[in-house]
């Protein structure tokens, strides 16, 4: 008897940790806040796209493109154009390439985008000329080429050549000469004197290199857990950071912040067997830290 | 609107005039399709025609179009959508979508008092 309400308590955990889990990753909460978008019902949207989102917005999953898309057009529609653009700078800091087609999207959204576009984008390039030029200074010639690469590959981006044109161009052309000094003085250094398994200390991308394409996730799911029983709802949250190999496969996993004692070493093991298309950058596949919010909602 | 006194039915706003006997009264305007109800106290003098201006509530309409669109609510250009919480007065209004390249639709909607109403057309049908 006890045992099969122990089994009982457990499935029903299961299905509510496995539904929190589909409504943190899977699509369809999107989709859910797409057709409340579509049916103009906006204030219902944030409210669901508010329920999606994580408190602090750093899991990736969370604040995706569509999320922020959509809290932007729906903070638009309720005219609430300065409370749109701090999520748009953010869509843009994500991804500065990024472009709203305009026969699919409302002219209203895309000049917006494009007022944030010039104002996001060069502070982004500054600061990654910083960092490249602090690089160069401290004689990492290879780190500061692929610093200045990214600055230039930021200021000649054609959507911002589009919507601001002209601006960072001084930037732009310190950061292609200084570009050459570094691919000059990487060149001139000796070649440091190669170990075993050279690709484990290659650079490991994240969400701040603006250049990479983050990883695609084919297989996220979290392990079962054999709870107490707590007699009421619950809810754990904790962060986990995989790191990707360029073949897609995770090469290792850190619990960043604890879900829950005893879980977090299932959710390591866990992680270990996700599987993703690999992040990618300038086509090949780069090695990629990813951050994931992991929740588990319990009775 | 109706219009009606002590729930007796006077008379209508398309009318135009109403004739009442001279006096006070305590007139009730009435539009129960747009959810609208209000009191009105006025004198009439003997021989003389009281103007009477009714300030009418409104509502709200929020209104999308698949990809989008500029809207124009009674011929006036409200912008482009997404489009939310319009205040409008109530009663029908006449809304046209129109999009450059996918033509335009045009639908009435009608806004009820403190009721929000939406409108979505999707102009790629």
């Amino acid at each position: 008897m006890i045992r099969n309400r122990f089994t009982g308590i457990l499935a029903a955990a299961l299905t509510l940790a496995a539904s929190f889990l589909h409504a943190q990753l899977a699509p369809s909460s999107i989709d859910h806040v797409k057709q409340l978008y579509e049916s103009a019902a906006y204030d219902e949207a944030l409210a669901s796209l508010d329920r999606l989102g994580s408190k602090d917005a750093t899991d990736r999953a969370v604040a995706s493109k569509a999320w922020l898309e959509y809290r932007a057009l729906c903070l638009l529609a309720l005219d609430r154009t300065a409370d749109a653009e701090p999520v748009i700078e953010q869509l843009l800091g994500q991804d500065p390439a990024y472009w709203p087609n305009p026969n699919d999207t409302s002219p209203r959204f895309v000049s917006v985008v494009d007022r944030a576009r010039s104002r996001v984008l060069p502070l982004l390039a500054r600061q990654q000329y910083e960092s490249a030029k602090r690089d160069f200074d401290e004689k990492r010639s290879a780190q500061a080429a692929e610093g200045f690469a990214r600055v230039v590959a930021l200021l000649g981006n054609p959507a911002l050549v589009r919507s601001a044109p002209g601006s960072g161009d001084d930037l732009r052309t310190l950061a292609a000469g200084f570009l050459e000094l570094s691919k000059a003085a990487a060149a001139a250094t000796p070649a440091p004197a190669v170990e075993k398994a050279p690709s484990r200390i290659a650079t490991v991308y994240g969400a701040g290199d603006l250049d990479v394409t983050p990883p695609v996730t084919v297989r996220q799911d979290l392990p079962a857990w054999k709870h107490p029983a707590f007699g009421f709802v619950k809810r754990f949250e904790g962060q986990l950071d995989v790191i990707i190999d360029e073949t897609g496969k995770v090469e290792s996993a850190t619990i960043v912040t604890s879900i829950f004692a005893g879980y977090d070493e299932l959710a390591v093991a866990g992680a270990m067997q996700w599987q993703y298309a690999p992040a990618t950058r300038h086509g090949i596949p780069v090695r990629f830290k990813k951050s994931v919010l992991v929740g588990l909602s319990v009775k | 609107v109706q219009v009606f006194e002590h729930g007796r039915f006077v008379g209508t706003n398309d009318s135009g005039r109403l004739t009442l006997a001279a006096g006070p009264h305590e007139l009730e305007l009435v539009n129960e399709a747009l959810q609208y109800r209000s009191k009105l106290a006025i004198t009439i003098t003997p021989d003389s025609l009281v103007p009477v201006r009714v300030t009418m509530p409104t509502g709200t309409l929020s209104l999308n179009a698949l990809p989008w669109s500029d809207v124009l609510i009674d011929g006036k250009a409200m912008g482009a959508t997404p489009l939310g919480h319009l205040q409008l007065s109530i009663g029908p209004h006449r809304v046209v979508f129109r999009h450059p390249l996918l033509g335009e639709q045009t639908r009435t909607a009608v806004i009820s008092a403190g009721i929000e109403s939406r409108l979505v057309v999707d102009l790629r049908k």
